[in-house]
């Protein structure tokens, strides 16, 4: 019996590690034939177009970088404002329930945001701001912005926690006011987790599908203004419709989730670098 | 001039988190109105009688019914597959584990959990269309597929909350039993899993929710927009939030839109209960004596 409940533990450890592997091991095995031909500079330089065997993966890098750090801006400046109010100057009643709530709003299917925001903010854009431009890179944007808050709100108000009660408590009985012990000691001090957090919500903006397959409007021009329409690389991956396994489009499809996984693995490994053994859930 | 700086931060903060308020509560607002509005019985089972089309007799062709079955059950399974590796493995990670193996075990589930889930549905699609050419030419993107892969995506979760609970035990309790004379293997079945069984269920229920909310995933592995309550997972199915995508996605009348809202209401009130339970279950955890988080 004992000897069995071992056994299971190797066996799922072994399972559960490889799993990450495996992927690796499948993106690459689908996408090597194109590592080897000549048209792999190709994939970085030109445009998608399947009539004309194009298969430039470039607007869309370029798309997934416009959403996801206008994403991140949007999402910092929000979960910056909210978690330093909540920690910093909010009463302790009050930061309680907004955090509830902000929490509670990581359980929010991502699909709900895209959906509403499809027949709200999109046609409100379309009739009364930019006309004809509701699908667009800025509306992207901002809806992901509310999917990533939660993320790093809950990131941002640990930063604020790691601060050791020593030091706000002294500076608080040497008659620092509130305002003073936020921008002289808590600041400071949480810098570097803060930063972790903006750099975790940035990859949680690449990695989200949905927001942008609905609402970005999946174009294949290169990006230009604001409100242009684009394509990110998690939406490329999903719009594939190909029936032909063996076709240079459809494995163009793994070299873009070969570039996500090499984007996650960096920015992953960096955050290990800095907190060393700390962890975020 | 400092003073006046800080004056200006604070302002902006108060007015990004009244931004941030405006908006959620406009989305609130706007959903639990058209939701509400469009939820009836007859928006789940159609005219089919409910009780014939729960009882599998009749079939439901225009309601959301199939697509209810289908998301429930492509997460039973998934989690069915992820409950047994995910709990074995943090087990490993938190009592047997070196500090090595610990860190690696650690960097690697942080990268599965941080994975684009798109990039889980296309590894998914791949080990399908690998198989199929390789070794059974019957299998085509179904619900199993779909449920391994949405195991992929919540063992990480699972992993993590029930290591760190494990790692979180008091000394006091941890080392009680094996000074008692109990063997590791006791202490942690007998001692330990009891003392976390309410922060291993917490886990399960955020998974679920995971594994609920999840469209990337099953849209790449097998999901359809129409394909009946499927009678093995070997077949096709429905599942709410591709449902609510492939509405939004190619609706033609009214009553379509209605249906996606309706469906949306659902979707949004079972993983908020889910969330909310394990939230609720943590601040029931977070008071008891010696076990701060």
């Amino acid at each position: 019996m004992k000897f069995l409940f071992k056994f299971g533990l190797v066996v799922s450890v072994i399972t559960t590690s490889s799993l990450v592997f495996l992927i690796l091991a499948f993106l690459l095995y689908f996408s090597i034939p194109l590592f080897d031909s000549a048209i792999f500079v190709g994939f970085f330089t030109q445009k998608w177009d399947v009539s004309k065997s194009l298969y430039g993966l470039l607007p869309m890098i370029l798309g997934t970088i416009y959403i996801s750090v206008l994403a991140t801006f949007f999402a910092t400046a929000m979960s910056f404002s909210l978690a330093s109010l909540s920690e910093g100057f909010l009463p302790k009643k009050i930061a309680t329930v907004v955090e509830g709530i902000i929490v509670l709003l990581a359980g929010v299917p991502t699909v709900l945001y895209a959906f509403v925001a499809l027949f709200l903010l999109v046609p409100l854009i379309n009739i009364y701001f930019f006309m004809g431009k509701g699908l667009s890179i800025f509306t992207a944007s901002f809806v992901l912005a509310f999917v990533v808050l939660p993320t790093i709100y809950v990131m941002m108000l640990s930063a604020f926690r790691g601060v050791p009660k020593k030091h706000i408590k002294t500076s608080l009985c040497l008659g620092a006011t509130k305002k003073e012990v936020f921008f002289s000691i808590m600041l400071p001090q949480a810098k570097p987790a803060l930063l972790g957090a903006i750099v975790f919500g940035f990859a949680r903006s690449v990695g989200d599908t949905l927001i942008a397959l609905m609402l970005s409007g999946n174009s294949l021009h290169m990006p230009n203004t604001l409100f242009d329409s684009a394509r990110t690389l998690t939406s490329h991956i999903a719009l594939i419709n190909a029936n032909d396994y063996e076709s240079v489009a459809f494995k163009a499809i793994f070299l873009c989730a070969l570039l996500l996984f090499i984007f996650t693995f960096f920015v992953v490994a960096t955050l290990k670098y800095l907190y060393k053994e700390k962890r975020y859930a | 001039m400092h003073k006046i700086f800080q004056k200006i931060i604070i302002f902006l903060f108060y007015f990004f988190a009244f931004v941030a308020f405006i908006a959620l509560s406009v989305f609130f607002i706007f959903i639990f109105y058209k939701g509400v509005n469009a939820f009836s019985i007859k928006l789940i089972f159609d005219d089919t009688p409910p009780l014939d089309a729960l009882m599998l007799q009749a079939r439901v062709f225009n309601g959301i019914f199939n697509a209810i079955v289908g998301s429930f059950f492509v997460v039973f399974v998934s989690i069915i597959l992820a409950l047994p590796l995910g709990f074995l493995s943090s087990i490993y990670v938190a009592c047997y584990a070196s500090k090595n193996v610990r860190f690696w075990m650690g960097f690697l589930c942080e990268l599965l959990s941080s994975m684009p889930s798109i990039v889980i549905g296309l590894f998914g699609l791949s080990v399908t269309i690998f198989l199929h050419k390789n070794f059974f030419a019957e299998l085509y993107p179904s619900l199993l597929i779909s449920a391994c892969s949405l195991a992929i995506l919540v063992i990480p979760y699972i992993i993590k909350m029930t290591e760190s609970s494990l790692c979180q035990i008091p000394f006091s309790i941890k080392n009680v039993g094996l000074n008692l004379g109990a063997s590791k293997t006791q202490n942690l079945f007998f001692v330990q899993l009891p003392y976390v069984s309410k922060e291993i269920l917490g886990g399960i229920i955020l998974a679920t929710g995971r594994a609920v909310e999840d469209t990337a995933v099953i849209m790449m592995t097998g999901a359809v927009a129409m394909a009946g309550i499927p009678s093995s997972i070997f077949q096709k199915y429905e599942a709410l939030p591709f449902f609510i995508y492939h509405i939004s996605s190619e609706y033609s009348s009214k009553e379509q839109i209605n249906q996606g809202f309706g469906a949306a209401i659902l979707l949004l009130g079972v993983s908020l209960f889910l969330f909310a339970t394990a939230f609720a279950l943590r601040k029931i955890i977070s008071k008891r004596s010696g076990f701060g988080i």
